[in-house]
């Protein structure tokens, strides 16, 4: 059977973990969108899960499909400052992949696996991950793309983008997907949905899907391909994540000090002006405080509170199983 | 009128944490939910009312207690376990809000269970306010690279469970611009450690903030700084004000004295140089043009003599003078021939007729009256009224006696 494309991977397996890292990071803001980097490996994994899917393997020849899917693993991620605030610009700057690429090397030395950067993650607020209808035309300057999306069982909620820039924000999506893959092959996106209220049935709605980008065979552009994402439990938090997690309050600081001291440095304002901004930097830094850095460590303290009654609980249970364990010998 | 309303608010970290602790299980999971209850009242005056309250209750969920197990307070009728249920809450330092459940791959609405549960928990834990907040988290693509999280808040209000509106806070949040009037619900005890820390450099022993006394005393100069130009302008402004009115008083004399002295400039030139009648000349020239005595002066609009010497110019008419001076020769024997070709009505060449021999009478005693040089000096006007006044009288005398003769009509 000819096989007209090749699908690099077959699914993603995301450790629970690092999804709780990459939620917690997309819940942050709904003003902008926020990224960052997945770090872990692609494998030819056997078959053996029947409750997971895969998909593409119609693709593959017959000797491929049998016995291995290539599954891409994700065990951390590295939140990153976005250079390019600009609404829809989601980019990852070269000097940003060498550090995540530093990164990985340093867990791999830490868990001795071979880890690498093998996918990104991006946080859509207001809008939802994929627009539910089927888009064709000449939406960019020179050619006509041909967007196909799954329909969504429930429409998307109100508070969304204009129509038009969605689907602008779609092909942006598909297209920087493309350009990392043409880096690696295995390279996943996955977006966040977050922030979908529906103001009459006041529901509220939090999504997140995985995606690659394959080239249209009747046009040169790219088409979104559907790749099956499985959250595989992680009953305890990853030192890694939780390292991952903490670093968010320190990469919002950051960037407010940058901001500062490029406002600081205009030579032209006048004194009242600098004690204004001064002001305005201190009133952003009491927000984060307030909205981020305050929950995350209220939530941790109550991580601990839980975990220490959990181990008071699991050693007690661990007496009651070594006691019957020695009545049984 | 008061009103009310209620919303919830939670971290995101907090409901990021309850999606977690159900992704690492394989069944529904529930437990619940701790935080605390704010009321603000908020007073708003509209053109309609003069008082309108608000109530306003946001219910901060600041943190959960998972169950590990399902059913471990109640059993399959939703009726309460008390014992379980104070086994689980007795390390709780916080109010308990309400209780949650994450249910797989099912829809967003309470079961009757629930509704029972929900009842039971608001009698055994004494709270009328309890809420209840639903998860269902689902995969809604078949090939599962979708997956849904949806969550509602629930709350009875008149025996009917009602959906409240549930906010995850974020630091996008509608900025406030102004004044904050509720503090963030973080009790976290690293937070308080850290802000305590550092107070001192912000607050004075009072209570006070420092960076606002700074500024106040800033702003305090700036005034004092109005204050002294402001004096300084006002007394530039009297000074300018006096010397305007004083310009303007002025220049109202001098023009007063300028329109006076025109005035009398303009009477004197008047006087010196009088406009010519012009009409009286050419009727003269047209009905006696042979009578050299009535064409001997130049006499002025005023009727004053204006020159001894005759009119020797032109004086090009209007249409409407030419028609007036147009009269037939006929009417007037004594007129000369040239003037016959002039048309003339009856009525007023009758009139005429008398007006004239008035005329020739009154000009034969112009004629035995001793004529007077007159010169071009200002003389000449005040002898002018040598005469005329004569002739005035005379006009006058003849208006009283109804004999004035009426200027030629045609």
């Amino acid at each position: 059977m000819a096989v007209q494309v090749v699908q690099a991977v077959q699914a993603v397996h995301l450790e629970s973990d690092a999804f709780l890292v990459c939620l917690n990071h997309a819940l942050s803001t709904e003003k902008e969108e926020v990224m960052g980097l997945c770090i872990g490996e692609l494998n030819d994994d056997l078959r053996n899960d029947p409750k997971f899917t895969y998909t593409g393997t119609e693709m593959r020849t017959v000797a491929e499909k049998v016995d291995t899917v290539r599954i891409v693993h994700i065990h951390s991620v590295i939140i990153l400052r976005r250079s390019d605030k600009r609404k829809d610009r989601v980019e990852i700057s070269p000097e940003q992949l060498s550090a995540a690429s530093t990164e990985a090397e340093r867990l791999a030395e830490l868990t001795g696996r071979p880890m690498r950067v093998v996918g990104w993650y991006h946080s859509h607020p207001h809008i939802t991950v994929w627009p539910s209808h089927v888009v064709s035309g000449g939406l960019q300057r020179d050619s006509a793309i041909h967007i196909h999306v799954s329909i969504l069982p429930q429409s998307p909620l109100p508070s969304r983008l204009p129509h038009d820039m969605e689907q602008i924000h779609v092909l942006y999506n598909v297209r920087t997907q493309a350009m990392y893959q043409m880096m690696d092959q295995g390279f996943v996106g996955l977006i966040f949905s977050c922030f979908i209220e529906d103001k009459n049935t006041k529901t509220g709605r939090v999504l997140y899907t995985c995606f690659q980008s394959i080239q249209a065979q009747k046009s040169s552009e790219y088409e979104r391909i559907e790749i099956p994402i499985h959250i595989v439990p992680h009953v305890t938090i990853g030192k890694v994540c939780l390292e991952s997690a903490v670093e968010l309050p320190k990469i919002l600081c950051q960037e407010e000090q940058d901001a500062y001291r490029r406002i600081h440095s205009l030579t032209h304002l006048d004194s009242v002006t600098k004690i204004h901004n001064g002001s305005v930097f201190t009133k952003n830094l009491c927000s984060q405080m307030s909205a981020v850095s305050g929950p995350l460590l209220q939530w941790l303290e109550d991580r601990l509170e839980q975990n220490q009654q959990h181990v008071q609980e699991l050693q007690q249970e661990k007496e009651e199983l070594l006691q019957e364990l020695s009545s049984l010998e | 009128m008061e009103g009310e309303s209620t919303s919830a608010v939670l971290s995101g970290f907090v409901l990021g944490a309850l999606a977690f602790q159900h992704l690492n299980t394989d069944s529904d999971t529930e437990g619940f939910l701790l935080g605390e209850v704010k009321g603000e009242a908020k007073n708003s005056i509209t053109d309609s009312q003069m008082d309108d309250v608000e109530v306003i209750y946001t219910i901060d969920i600041q943190k959960y207690i998972s169950c590990y197990q399902l059913f471990s307070f109640y059993n399959s009728s939703g009726e309460v376990n008390e014992q379980a249920l104070k086994k689980i809450l007795s390390n709780v330092k916080k109010d308990v809000v309400g209780w949650y459940k994450l249910r797989r791959h099912s829809d967003q609405i309470m079961t009757f269970r629930e509704r029972l549960l929900h009842r039971n928990l608001q009698q055994h834990l004494s709270s009328q306010e309890l809420v209840f907040l639903l998860l269902t988290p689902s995969i809604i693509t078949e090939s599962c690279s979708t997956h849904r999280l949806e969550h509602a808040l629930y709350k009875p209000q008149k025996g009917l469970f009602h959906r409240i509106p549930l906010v995850v806070a974020n630091l996008g949040m509608s900025e406030q611009l102004g004044y904050k009037t509720t503090s963030g619900s973080c009790t976290s005890a690293g937070f308080s450690r850290a802000v305590k820390t550092h107070s001192s450099e912000f607050f004075k022993e009072d209570g006070s903030l420092k960076e606002v006394q700074k500024i106040n005393e800033m702003y305090s100069s700036l005034q004092d700084e109005l204050k002294s130009i402001c004096e300084k302008v006002e007394h530039s402004e009297r000074a300018v004000e006096k010397l305007l009115n004083d310009v303007n008083r002025l220049k109202g004399e001098i023009k007063k004295r300028k329109q006076a002295q025109l005035q009398a400039t303009r009477e004197k030139n008047v006087q010196k140089d009088p406009q010519e009648n012009i009409l009286l000349c050419q009727a003269l020239r047209t009905f006696f043009p042979d009578c050299e005595l009535l064409h001997s002066c130049v006499i002025s609009l005023k009727n004053r003599r204006i020159s001894g010497s005759s009119c020797t110019t032109t004086h090009p008419l209007s249409g409407v003078h030419n028609l007036t001076l147009m009269v037939e020769y006929t009417d007037f024997p004594e007129a000369s021939p040239a003037r016959s070709a002039l048309p003339v009505t009856k009525r007023k060449a009758s009139d005429m007729d008398d007006g004239w021999q008035f005329k020739r009478s009154r000009l034969g005693e112009i004629q035995n009256r001793p004529s007077k040089t007159y010169t071009n000096s200002s003389n000449q006007e005040k002898a002018s009224p040598v005469s005329s006044p004569e002739t005035d009288e005379e006009m006058e005398r003849m208006k009283g006696s109804g004999e004035y003769p009426q200027s030629p009509t045609f």
